[in-house]
Protein backbone atom coordinates (compact mmCIF):
# COMPACT_ATOMS: atom_id res chain seq x y z
CA UNK A 1 0.00 0.00 0.00
CA UNK A 2 1.23 3.60 -1.26
CA UNK A 3 1.70 5.89 1.80
CA UNK A 4 1.06 9.85 2.22
CA UNK A 5 2.31 12.05 4.59
CA UNK A 6 0.24 15.00 5.25
CA UNK A 7 1.76 17.87 7.05
CA UNK A 8 -1.18 20.32 8.15
CA UNK A 9 -1.86 22.40 10.87
CA UNK A 10 -5.37 22.67 10.92
CA UNK A 11 -7.05 19.32 12.01
CA UNK A 12 -10.30 19.02 10.18
CA UNK A 13 -8.16 19.86 6.55
CA UNK A 14 -6.27 16.90 7.87
CA UNK A 15 -9.16 14.66 8.91
CA UNK A 16 -10.71 15.45 5.27
CA UNK A 17 -8.02 14.69 3.50
CA UNK A 18 -7.29 11.80 5.14
CA UNK A 19 -10.71 9.79 4.37
CA UNK A 20 -10.50 11.31 0.99
CA UNK A 21 -7.11 9.90 0.43
CA UNK A 22 -7.81 6.55 2.50
CA UNK A 23 -10.61 5.82 -0.46
CA UNK A 24 -8.22 5.80 -2.87
CA UNK A 25 -6.70 3.01 -0.90
CA UNK A 26 -4.01 5.34 0.26
CA UNK A 27 -2.44 5.04 3.67
CA UNK A 28 -1.97 8.47 5.29
CA UNK A 29 0.22 9.52 8.09
CA UNK A 30 0.77 13.24 9.38
CA UNK A 31 1.98 15.55 11.08
CA UNK A 32 0.66 19.42 12.56
CA UNK A 33 4.49 20.96 12.67
CA UNK A 34 7.44 21.21 10.59
CA UNK A 35 9.35 19.49 13.22
CA UNK A 36 7.18 16.69 13.87
CA UNK A 37 6.92 16.09 9.92
CA UNK A 38 10.61 15.43 9.76
CA UNK A 39 10.87 13.12 12.31
CA UNK A 40 7.43 11.01 10.92
CA UNK A 41 8.90 11.40 7.52
CA UNK A 42 12.07 9.58 8.56
CA UNK A 43 10.06 7.52 10.49
CA UNK A 44 6.87 6.09 7.98
CA UNK A 45 9.12 6.62 4.60
CA UNK A 46 6.27 7.89 2.55
CA UNK A 47 6.07 8.20 -0.50
CA UNK A 48 4.51 11.44 -1.31
CA UNK A 49 4.47 14.27 1.06
CA UNK A 50 1.10 16.86 1.07
CA UNK A 51 2.87 19.91 2.90
CA UNK A 52 0.87 22.93 4.01
CA UNK A 53 3.01 26.18 3.65
CA UNK A 54 1.90 28.13 6.89
CA UNK A 55 2.65 25.68 10.23
CA UNK A 56 4.33 25.74 13.41
CA UNK A 57 7.80 25.25 13.95
CA UNK A 58 9.22 26.19 10.60
CA UNK A 59 7.18 26.80 7.05
CA UNK A 60 6.37 24.31 4.95
CA UNK A 61 8.95 25.23 2.26
CA UNK A 62 11.92 25.04 4.90
CA UNK A 63 10.70 21.65 6.14
CA UNK A 64 10.01 20.05 2.57
CA UNK A 65 13.79 21.39 1.88
CA UNK A 66 15.37 20.03 5.49
CA UNK A 67 13.31 16.26 4.45
CA UNK A 68 14.92 16.33 1.37
CA UNK A 69 18.01 16.76 2.39
CA UNK A 70 18.10 13.88 4.62
CA UNK A 71 19.66 10.68 3.02
CA UNK A 72 16.61 8.12 4.44
CA UNK A 73 14.02 10.62 2.95
CA UNK A 74 15.95 12.20 0.12
CA UNK A 75 13.99 12.34 -3.30
CA UNK A 76 10.35 12.01 -1.68
CA UNK A 77 7.88 14.21 -3.89
CA UNK A 78 6.05 16.74 -2.12
CA UNK A 79 2.90 18.18 -3.19
CA UNK A 80 2.59 21.76 -1.66
CA UNK A 81 -1.30 22.39 -0.39
CA UNK A 82 -1.71 25.74 1.27
CA UNK A 83 -4.41 28.96 1.55
CA UNK A 84 -1.00 31.36 0.40
CA UNK A 85 -2.08 32.35 -3.42
CA UNK A 86 0.95 34.60 -2.37
CA UNK A 87 3.89 34.55 -5.66
CA UNK A 88 6.50 34.28 -3.41
CA UNK A 89 5.43 31.03 -1.70
CA UNK A 90 4.35 29.73 -5.62
CA UNK A 91 8.07 30.83 -7.09
CA UNK A 92 9.91 29.54 -4.07
CA UNK A 93 8.06 25.76 -4.38
CA UNK A 94 9.35 25.94 -8.11
CA UNK A 95 12.62 26.96 -7.43
CA UNK A 96 12.81 23.79 -4.65
CA UNK A 97 11.26 21.51 -7.91
CA UNK A 98 8.18 20.55 -6.28
CA UNK A 99 5.76 18.50 -7.88
CA UNK A 100 2.93 20.78 -7.93
CA UNK A 101 1.37 23.65 -6.02
CA UNK A 102 -2.14 23.85 -4.67
CA UNK A 103 -4.29 26.62 -3.43
CA UNK A 104 -6.84 26.07 -0.40
CA UNK A 105 -9.94 25.16 -1.41
CA UNK A 106 -10.62 25.54 -5.21
CA UNK A 107 -7.57 23.26 -5.64
CA UNK A 108 -8.28 20.44 -3.93
CA UNK A 109 -9.72 18.40 -6.55
CA UNK A 110 -6.57 18.30 -8.57
CA UNK A 111 -4.27 17.90 -5.83
CA UNK A 112 -5.78 14.67 -4.81
CA UNK A 113 -5.86 13.71 -8.18
CA UNK A 114 -2.33 14.83 -8.58
CA UNK A 115 -1.47 12.75 -5.54
CA UNK A 116 -3.38 9.59 -6.90
CA UNK A 117 -1.56 9.89 -10.43
CA UNK A 118 1.74 10.00 -9.12
CA UNK A 119 1.18 7.10 -6.61
CA UNK A 120 -0.46 5.46 -9.35
CA UNK A 121 3.54 5.29 -11.11
CA UNK A 122 4.11 5.95 -14.79
CA UNK A 123 3.31 2.17 -15.50
CA UNK A 124 -0.20 3.01 -16.04
CA UNK A 125 0.10 6.11 -17.65
CA UNK A 126 0.50 7.27 -20.94
CA UNK A 127 4.07 6.23 -22.04
CA UNK A 128 4.64 9.88 -23.14
CA UNK A 129 4.07 10.49 -19.25
CA UNK A 130 6.48 7.81 -18.14
CA UNK A 131 8.97 9.82 -20.08
CA UNK A 132 7.88 12.57 -17.44
CA UNK A 133 9.67 11.96 -13.97
CA UNK A 134 8.21 13.29 -10.95
CA UNK A 135 10.04 16.15 -10.04
CA UNK A 136 11.75 16.17 -6.62
CA UNK A 137 12.78 18.52 -4.03
CA UNK A 138 16.21 19.94 -4.78
CA UNK A 139 17.84 20.88 -1.51
CA UNK A 140 20.29 23.72 -1.81
CA UNK B 1 38.34 96.77 -14.65
CA UNK B 2 36.58 98.79 -11.26
CA UNK B 3 33.03 99.17 -10.79
CA UNK B 4 31.42 102.04 -12.00
CA UNK B 5 29.96 105.10 -9.49
CA UNK B 6 25.92 105.35 -10.20
CA UNK B 7 23.73 107.72 -9.03
CA UNK B 8 20.03 105.82 -9.77
CA UNK B 9 18.19 105.21 -6.81
CA UNK B 10 17.16 101.73 -7.46
CA UNK B 11 13.67 102.00 -5.29
CA UNK B 12 12.03 98.75 -5.32
CA UNK B 13 8.10 99.19 -5.18
CA UNK B 14 6.86 98.35 -2.17
CA UNK B 15 5.18 94.96 -2.83
CA UNK B 16 8.21 93.65 -3.89
CA UNK B 17 10.71 94.25 -0.77
CA UNK B 18 10.87 91.07 0.90
CA UNK B 19 10.24 91.98 4.51
CA UNK B 20 12.74 90.60 6.01
CA UNK B 21 16.44 91.49 6.05
CA UNK B 22 18.48 89.61 3.14
CA UNK B 23 22.13 88.95 3.49
CA UNK B 24 23.87 89.20 0.60
CA UNK B 25 27.40 87.84 0.00
CA UNK B 26 29.96 89.61 -2.86
CA UNK B 27 32.92 87.34 -3.60
CA UNK B 28 35.42 89.44 -5.52
CA UNK B 29 39.46 89.95 -5.13
CA UNK B 30 39.45 93.59 -5.66
CA UNK B 31 38.43 95.22 -2.49
CA UNK B 32 37.21 98.62 -4.28
CA UNK B 33 34.54 96.33 -5.82
CA UNK B 34 33.33 95.04 -3.10
CA UNK B 35 32.80 98.63 -1.67
CA UNK B 36 31.10 99.32 -4.49
CA UNK B 37 28.67 96.43 -4.27
CA UNK B 38 27.95 97.18 -0.97
CA UNK B 39 27.37 100.85 -1.73
CA UNK B 40 24.72 99.95 -4.13
CA UNK B 41 23.28 97.66 -1.74
CA UNK B 42 22.63 100.12 1.09
CA UNK B 43 21.01 102.70 -1.58
CA UNK B 44 18.44 100.24 -2.52
CA UNK B 45 15.77 101.81 -0.73
CA UNK B 46 12.75 99.57 1.01
CA UNK B 47 15.41 96.69 1.41
CA UNK B 48 17.50 95.78 4.59
CA UNK B 49 20.32 94.35 3.57
CA UNK B 50 23.73 92.28 5.63
CA UNK B 51 26.33 92.81 3.51
CA UNK B 52 29.11 89.96 3.49
CA UNK B 53 32.50 90.79 1.37
CA UNK B 54 34.75 88.43 1.04
CA UNK B 55 37.97 88.62 -0.55
CA UNK B 56 38.02 84.88 -2.44
CA UNK B 57 36.39 81.54 -2.45
CA UNK B 58 38.37 80.40 0.91
CA UNK B 59 37.17 83.03 2.75
CA UNK B 60 33.44 82.13 1.12
CA UNK B 61 33.27 78.74 2.22
CA UNK B 62 34.47 79.25 5.34
CA UNK B 63 31.78 81.41 5.73
CA UNK B 64 28.78 79.36 4.16
CA UNK B 65 29.35 76.21 6.47
CA UNK B 66 28.80 78.21 9.59
CA UNK B 67 25.70 80.25 8.28
CA UNK B 68 23.42 80.94 5.06
CA UNK B 69 23.14 83.79 3.33
CA UNK B 70 20.24 84.62 0.87
CA UNK B 71 21.99 85.95 -2.36
CA UNK B 72 25.75 85.04 -3.62
CA UNK B 73 27.04 87.69 -5.79
CA UNK B 74 30.51 85.64 -7.58
CA UNK B 75 33.36 87.63 -9.76
CA UNK B 76 33.68 85.95 -12.79
CA UNK B 77 37.05 86.38 -13.09
CA UNK B 78 38.01 85.02 -9.11
CA UNK B 79 42.27 84.82 -8.88
CA UNK B 80 42.64 81.18 -10.48
CA UNK B 81 39.74 79.63 -10.37
CA UNK B 82 37.27 80.42 -13.16
CA UNK B 83 33.74 81.71 -12.13
CA UNK B 84 32.29 78.16 -13.21
CA UNK B 85 34.59 75.95 -11.20
CA UNK B 86 34.05 78.55 -8.20
CA UNK B 87 30.72 78.32 -8.32
CA UNK B 88 30.80 74.69 -8.45
CA UNK B 89 32.74 74.70 -5.63
CA UNK B 90 30.37 77.02 -3.62
CA UNK B 91 27.00 75.05 -4.93
CA UNK B 92 28.45 72.22 -2.92
CA UNK B 93 27.86 73.93 0.82
CA UNK B 94 24.95 76.33 -0.39
CA UNK B 95 22.95 74.09 -3.30
CA UNK B 96 20.13 76.42 -3.16
CA UNK B 97 21.42 79.55 -2.74
CA UNK B 98 20.73 82.01 -5.96
CA UNK B 99 24.10 82.96 -7.63
CA UNK B 100 24.40 86.68 -9.83
CA UNK B 101 27.48 86.33 -11.87
CA UNK B 102 29.72 89.99 -12.33
CA UNK B 103 32.24 89.87 -15.22
CA UNK B 104 34.31 92.67 -16.82
CA UNK B 105 33.34 92.10 -19.95
CA UNK B 106 29.98 91.35 -21.79
CA UNK B 107 31.15 87.86 -23.19
CA UNK B 108 27.80 86.51 -24.26
CA UNK B 109 29.23 82.87 -24.16
CA UNK B 110 30.14 83.17 -20.53
CA UNK B 111 26.80 84.79 -19.70
CA UNK B 112 25.20 81.26 -21.02
CA UNK B 113 28.00 78.86 -19.72
CA UNK B 114 26.93 80.84 -16.26
CA UNK B 115 23.03 80.66 -16.73
CA UNK B 116 23.28 76.81 -17.99
CA UNK B 117 25.36 75.67 -14.73
CA UNK B 118 23.20 77.24 -12.45
CA UNK B 119 23.61 81.10 -12.20
CA UNK B 120 20.17 82.98 -11.92
CA UNK B 121 21.60 86.15 -13.20
CA UNK B 122 24.14 87.46 -14.75
CA UNK B 123 25.36 91.61 -14.67
CA UNK B 124 28.66 93.13 -16.24
CA UNK B 125 30.31 95.10 -13.80
CA UNK B 126 31.16 98.13 -16.64
CA UNK B 127 27.41 99.11 -16.60
CA UNK B 128 26.31 98.01 -12.97
CA UNK B 129 24.23 100.56 -11.44
CA UNK B 130 21.61 100.31 -7.98
CA UNK B 131 18.75 99.88 -10.20
CA UNK B 132 20.34 96.66 -11.73
CA UNK B 133 21.53 94.99 -8.69
CA UNK B 134 17.59 95.90 -7.31
CA UNK B 135 16.03 94.23 -9.82
CA UNK B 136 18.28 91.12 -9.93
CA UNK B 137 18.02 90.63 -6.23
CA UNK B 138 14.53 91.04 -6.46
CA UNK B 139 14.75 88.49 -9.46
CA UNK B 140 16.76 86.33 -7.16
CA UNK B 141 15.00 86.05 -3.94
CA UNK B 142 11.48 85.48 -5.59
CA UNK B 143 12.87 82.76 -7.55
CA UNK B 144 14.67 81.41 -4.44
CA UNK B 145 10.90 81.59 -2.41
CA UNK B 146 9.27 80.05 -5.21
CA UNK B 147 12.13 77.18 -5.48
CA UNK B 148 12.07 76.98 -1.80
CA UNK B 149 7.89 76.31 -1.49
CA UNK B 150 8.46 73.87 -4.57
CA UNK B 151 10.88 72.24 -2.75
CA UNK B 152 8.84 72.01 0.50
CA UNK B 153 5.59 70.89 -1.54
CA UNK B 154 8.18 67.67 -3.24
CA UNK B 155 9.56 67.15 0.18
CA UNK B 156 5.86 67.03 1.60
CA UNK B 157 4.57 64.79 -1.72
CA UNK B 158 7.44 62.58 -0.60
CA UNK B 159 6.52 62.13 2.56
CA UNK B 160 2.95 61.55 1.84
CA UNK B 161 3.83 59.25 -0.88
CA UNK B 162 5.70 56.95 1.63
CA UNK B 163 3.00 57.36 3.88
CA UNK B 164 0.70 55.55 1.30
CA UNK B 165 3.08 53.05 0.29
CA UNK B 166 3.34 51.58 3.88
CA UNK B 167 -0.74 51.74 3.94
CA UNK B 168 -0.69 49.82 0.51
CA UNK B 169 1.52 47.26 1.98
CA UNK B 170 -0.24 46.71 5.21
CA UNK B 171 -3.28 46.86 3.81
CA UNK B 172 -2.02 44.09 1.01
CA UNK B 173 -1.17 42.38 4.18
CA UNK B 174 -3.87 42.11 5.79
CA UNK B 175 -5.52 40.62 2.61
CA UNK B 176 -3.09 37.69 2.28
CA UNK B 177 -3.92 37.36 6.01
CA UNK B 178 -7.24 37.72 5.78
CA UNK B 179 -7.70 35.54 2.43
CA UNK B 180 -5.60 32.62 4.08
CA UNK B 181 -7.57 32.82 7.44
CA UNK B 182 -11.09 32.24 5.16
CA UNK B 183 -9.62 29.86 3.72
CA UNK B 184 -8.95 27.84 5.39
CA UNK B 185 -12.38 27.06 7.58
CA UNK B 186 -13.93 26.97 4.05
CA UNK B 187 -11.69 24.41 2.83
CA UNK B 188 -12.75 22.12 5.62
CA UNK B 189 -16.45 22.99 4.67
CA UNK B 190 -15.62 22.26 1.19
CA UNK B 191 -13.55 18.73 1.80
CA UNK B 192 -16.49 17.45 4.43
CA UNK B 193 -19.02 18.00 1.74
CA UNK B 194 -17.09 16.20 -0.63
CA UNK B 195 -16.91 13.07 1.35
CA UNK B 196 -20.22 12.84 1.50
CA UNK B 197 -21.13 13.90 -1.42
CA UNK B 198 -18.87 11.15 -3.07
CA UNK B 199 -20.29 9.24 -0.53
CA UNK B 200 -17.51 8.08 1.45
CA UNK B 201 -19.05 7.60 4.78
CA UNK B 202 -22.75 6.08 3.79
CA UNK B 203 -24.80 6.28 0.67
CA UNK B 204 -27.49 9.68 0.31
CA UNK B 205 -30.94 10.05 -1.29
CA UNK B 206 -31.32 12.33 -3.55
CA UNK B 207 -32.73 15.20 -1.76
CA UNK B 208 -29.37 15.12 0.69
CA UNK B 209 -27.31 15.20 -2.06
CA UNK B 210 -28.85 17.96 -3.97
CA UNK B 211 -28.67 20.24 -0.79
CA UNK B 212 -24.60 19.03 -0.36
CA UNK B 213 -23.88 20.52 -3.69
CA UNK B 214 -25.76 23.58 -3.04
CA UNK B 215 -23.49 23.68 -0.06
CA UNK B 216 -20.44 23.19 -1.79
CA UNK B 217 -21.56 25.42 -4.83
CA UNK B 218 -21.58 28.21 -2.01
CA UNK B 219 -18.17 26.99 -0.75
CA UNK B 220 -17.09 27.68 -4.39
CA UNK B 221 -18.61 30.78 -4.71
CA UNK B 222 -16.67 32.22 -1.30
CA UNK B 223 -13.58 31.13 -2.72
CA UNK B 224 -13.90 32.61 -6.22
CA UNK B 225 -14.50 35.54 -3.97
CA UNK B 226 -11.74 35.46 -2.18
CA UNK B 227 -9.57 34.89 -5.16
CA UNK B 228 -11.62 37.89 -7.12
CA UNK B 229 -10.26 40.42 -4.03
CA UNK B 230 -6.45 39.10 -3.98
CA UNK B 231 -6.55 39.57 -8.05
CA UNK B 232 -8.06 43.12 -7.79
CA UNK B 233 -5.30 44.01 -4.81
CA UNK B 234 -3.02 42.87 -6.85
CA UNK B 235 -3.70 44.37 -10.04
CA UNK B 236 -4.04 47.68 -8.51
CA UNK B 237 -0.16 47.38 -7.11
CA UNK B 238 0.84 45.41 -10.33
CA UNK B 239 1.92 42.75 -8.19
CA UNK B 240 -0.53 39.77 -11.05
CA UNK B 241 1.99 38.38 -13.00
CA UNK B 242 1.65 36.27 -16.24
CA UNK B 243 2.56 32.84 -16.70
CA UNK B 244 2.58 33.21 -20.41
CA UNK B 245 3.39 30.19 -22.87
CA UNK B 246 2.21 29.50 -26.07
CA UNK B 247 -1.48 28.84 -26.05
CA UNK B 248 -3.95 27.09 -28.77
CA UNK B 249 -6.55 29.57 -27.92
CA UNK B 250 -9.12 27.45 -29.40
CA UNK B 251 -8.80 24.78 -27.71
CA UNK B 252 -8.39 26.52 -24.51
CA UNK B 253 -12.14 28.27 -25.39
CA UNK B 254 -13.01 24.85 -26.28
CA UNK B 255 -12.06 23.33 -22.37
CA UNK B 256 -13.91 26.34 -21.33
CA UNK B 257 -16.93 25.70 -23.15
CA UNK B 258 -17.16 22.15 -21.90
CA UNK B 259 -16.99 22.94 -18.59
CA UNK B 260 -19.50 25.69 -18.57
CA UNK B 261 -21.86 23.20 -20.64
CA UNK B 262 -23.79 22.09 -17.53
CA UNK B 263 -24.23 24.81 -15.58
CA UNK B 264 -25.60 26.03 -19.30
CA UNK B 265 -28.00 23.42 -19.86
CA UNK B 266 -29.47 23.93 -15.92
CA UNK B 267 -29.95 27.55 -17.15
CA UNK B 268 -32.03 26.38 -20.52
CA UNK B 269 -29.58 28.47 -22.55
CA UNK B 270 -27.94 26.76 -25.75
CA UNK B 271 -23.99 27.14 -25.87
CA UNK B 272 -22.36 27.66 -28.84
CA UNK B 273 -18.92 26.98 -29.49
CA UNK B 274 -18.22 28.25 -32.98
CA UNK B 275 -14.27 27.99 -33.22
CA UNK B 276 -11.70 28.09 -36.52
CA UNK B 277 -9.34 25.65 -36.77
CA UNK B 278 -5.71 25.46 -37.39
CA UNK B 279 -5.50 28.93 -36.31
CA UNK B 280 -1.57 29.84 -34.85
CA UNK B 281 -1.14 30.20 -31.27
CA UNK B 282 -1.19 33.43 -28.98
CA UNK B 283 0.99 34.18 -26.23
CA UNK B 284 -0.71 34.30 -23.22
CA UNK B 285 -1.44 32.69 -19.54
CA UNK B 286 -3.83 29.78 -20.17
CA UNK B 287 -5.18 30.14 -16.43
CA UNK B 288 -5.82 33.78 -16.67
CA UNK B 289 -7.26 33.56 -20.13
CA UNK B 290 -9.76 31.19 -18.77
CA UNK B 291 -10.72 33.02 -16.37
CA UNK B 292 -11.60 35.50 -18.63
CA UNK B 293 -13.35 33.12 -20.64
CA UNK B 294 -15.14 31.64 -18.03
CA UNK B 295 -16.31 34.70 -16.41
CA UNK B 296 -17.36 35.87 -19.91
CA UNK B 297 -19.52 32.92 -20.33
CA UNK B 298 -20.62 32.53 -16.54
CA UNK B 299 -22.39 36.60 -17.21
CA UNK B 300 -23.98 35.77 -20.48
CA UNK B 301 -25.44 32.25 -18.73
CA UNK B 302 -26.44 34.19 -15.90
CA UNK B 303 -28.19 37.19 -17.66
CA UNK B 304 -29.76 35.08 -20.81
CA UNK B 305 -33.10 33.87 -20.27
CA UNK B 306 -34.11 30.29 -20.74
CA UNK B 307 -35.09 29.51 -24.45
CA UNK B 308 -31.68 32.16 -25.14
CA UNK B 309 -28.13 31.39 -27.04
CA UNK B 310 -24.74 31.81 -26.46
CA UNK B 311 -22.16 31.88 -29.07
CA UNK B 312 -18.83 31.72 -28.28
CA UNK B 313 -16.19 32.53 -31.05
CA UNK B 314 -12.69 32.09 -31.83
CA UNK B 315 -11.50 33.48 -35.21
CA UNK B 316 -9.38 35.33 -36.99
CA UNK B 317 -9.62 38.92 -36.47
CA UNK B 318 -11.23 40.48 -39.57
CA UNK B 319 -9.22 43.89 -39.20
CA UNK B 320 -6.10 42.84 -37.62
CA UNK B 321 -3.96 40.67 -39.48
CA UNK B 322 -2.28 38.79 -37.21
CA UNK B 323 -4.95 39.56 -34.22
CA UNK B 324 -7.48 36.14 -33.07
CA UNK B 325 -10.81 37.06 -32.10
CA UNK B 326 -12.55 35.91 -28.98
CA UNK B 327 -16.33 36.78 -28.48
CA UNK B 328 -18.94 35.76 -26.41
CA UNK B 329 -22.22 36.81 -28.00
CA UNK B 330 -25.51 36.28 -26.25
CA UNK B 331 -29.19 36.88 -26.64
CA UNK B 332 -29.69 38.17 -23.18
CA UNK B 333 -31.35 41.37 -22.26
CA UNK B 334 -28.60 43.49 -22.69
CA UNK B 335 -27.07 46.49 -21.46
CA UNK B 336 -28.30 50.02 -21.46
CA UNK B 337 -26.28 52.42 -23.10
CA UNK B 338 -25.56 53.87 -20.27
CA UNK B 339 -24.13 51.27 -18.05
CA UNK B 340 -22.24 50.23 -20.94
CA UNK B 341 -19.26 52.51 -20.01
CA UNK B 342 -19.52 51.42 -16.67
CA UNK B 343 -19.55 48.08 -16.37
CA UNK B 344 -16.29 47.71 -16.20
CA UNK B 345 -15.45 50.05 -13.55
CA UNK B 346 -14.37 48.19 -10.29
CA UNK B 347 -17.33 47.14 -7.93
CA UNK B 348 -19.48 48.20 -10.21
CA UNK B 349 -22.93 45.86 -10.59
CA UNK B 350 -25.64 45.20 -12.50
CA UNK B 351 -28.63 44.34 -10.99
CA UNK B 352 -31.11 41.51 -12.12
CA UNK B 353 -29.23 38.59 -12.89
CA UNK B 354 -30.31 35.09 -13.00
CA UNK B 355 -29.70 34.47 -8.94
CA UNK B 356 -29.74 38.17 -7.74
CA UNK B 357 -29.12 37.03 -4.05
CA UNK B 358 -25.81 36.57 -5.24
CA UNK B 359 -25.16 39.53 -7.18
CA UNK B 360 -21.17 39.48 -6.54
CA UNK B 361 -18.71 41.94 -5.88
CA UNK B 362 -18.47 43.93 -8.66
CA UNK B 363 -15.15 42.67 -9.69
CA UNK B 364 -15.52 40.37 -12.34
CA UNK B 365 -15.67 42.32 -15.20
CA UNK B 366 -12.96 44.61 -13.81
CA UNK B 367 -10.42 41.53 -13.14
CA UNK B 368 -11.34 39.84 -16.98
CA UNK B 369 -10.51 43.62 -18.58
CA UNK B 370 -7.58 44.18 -16.55
CA UNK B 371 -6.32 40.30 -17.03
CA UNK B 372 -6.20 41.46 -21.26
CA UNK B 373 -5.07 44.41 -20.86
CA UNK B 374 -1.92 42.81 -19.42
CA UNK B 375 -2.35 40.56 -22.55
CA UNK B 376 -1.84 43.19 -24.10
CA UNK B 377 -5.70 43.56 -25.45
CA UNK B 378 -9.08 45.67 -24.98
CA UNK B 379 -11.70 43.34 -23.75
CA UNK B 380 -14.67 45.82 -24.96
CA UNK B 381 -18.53 45.28 -25.25
CA UNK B 382 -21.51 46.36 -27.69
CA UNK B 383 -25.03 45.64 -26.49
CA UNK B 384 -28.64 46.24 -27.23
CA UNK B 385 -30.73 46.27 -24.91
CA UNK B 386 -33.64 43.31 -25.70
CA UNK B 387 -31.20 41.56 -28.33
CA UNK B 388 -28.23 40.57 -26.28
CA UNK B 389 -24.34 41.50 -25.81
CA UNK B 390 -21.03 40.55 -27.55
CA UNK B 391 -18.31 40.86 -25.03
CA UNK B 392 -15.20 40.34 -27.03
CA UNK B 393 -11.30 40.70 -27.36
CA UNK B 394 -8.02 39.64 -29.37
CA UNK B 395 -5.02 38.54 -28.72
CA UNK B 396 -1.96 39.02 -31.41
CA UNK B 397 -0.22 35.69 -32.87
CA UNK B 398 2.87 34.37 -31.08
CA UNK B 399 5.05 35.49 -34.29
CA UNK B 400 4.12 38.73 -33.71
CA UNK B 401 5.22 38.89 -29.97
CA UNK B 402 8.55 39.74 -29.06
CA UNK B 403 10.19 36.23 -27.24
CA UNK B 404 7.46 35.42 -25.46
CA UNK B 405 8.78 34.01 -21.18
CA UNK B 406 7.93 30.27 -21.76
CA UNK B 407 7.21 30.13 -17.54
CA UNK B 408 4.19 27.94 -17.38
CA UNK B 409 4.28 25.29 -15.02
CA UNK B 410 4.77 21.66 -16.49
CA UNK B 411 1.99 20.47 -13.81
CA UNK B 412 -1.51 20.74 -14.61
CA UNK B 413 -3.41 22.71 -12.82
CA UNK B 414 -6.92 23.12 -12.03
CA UNK B 415 -9.21 25.43 -13.91
CA UNK B 416 -11.27 28.18 -11.52
CA UNK B 417 -14.74 28.28 -13.01
CA UNK B 418 -16.87 31.08 -11.33
CA UNK B 419 -19.98 28.95 -9.76
CA UNK B 420 -23.20 30.40 -10.02
CA UNK B 421 -24.23 34.06 -9.41
CA UNK B 422 -24.19 36.86 -11.80
CA UNK B 423 -20.59 38.20 -11.82
CA UNK B 424 -21.34 41.27 -14.02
Amino acid sequence: MKKILIVEDDKQILLAMSVRLKSHGIEVCSAQDGVTAISVAVKAQPDLIIMDIRIPAGNGLVTAERISSLTSTTGTPVLFYTASSDLSDRVEARRLNAAGYFVKPEETGALIARAVDILRGPATNSPADAMRPVPRIRPR
Amino acid sequence: MSLQNTSDNGDLAPDEAPDRPVTVMAIDDDDVDLRTIERHLRRIRGLKTTFVGCAGLPEAIAYLSERDVDVIILDYCLGAATGLTAMERLRAIAPFTPMVFLTGQADVEIAVRAMQTGAMDFMEKGVLSTNALARSLHACLREADLQRLLREDRREIDQMNKRLQVQNREIQSFYHTMAHELRTPLTAATEFTTILLDELVGSLNDQQAEFLQIIRDSCSQMALHISDLLDTTRLETGKLVLHVQPLALGAVVADVVSMMRHRAERAEVGLRPQIQSSLPPVAGDRLRIVQVVANLLANAIAFTPAGGEITVSVERDQDVVDGIRVSVTDTGRGIAAAELSRIFDRLYQVEGGRSESRSGLGLGLHICRELVALHGGVLQVTSSPGVGSCFHFMLRTLAEVDRPVALAASDPKPIRVPTSGAAR
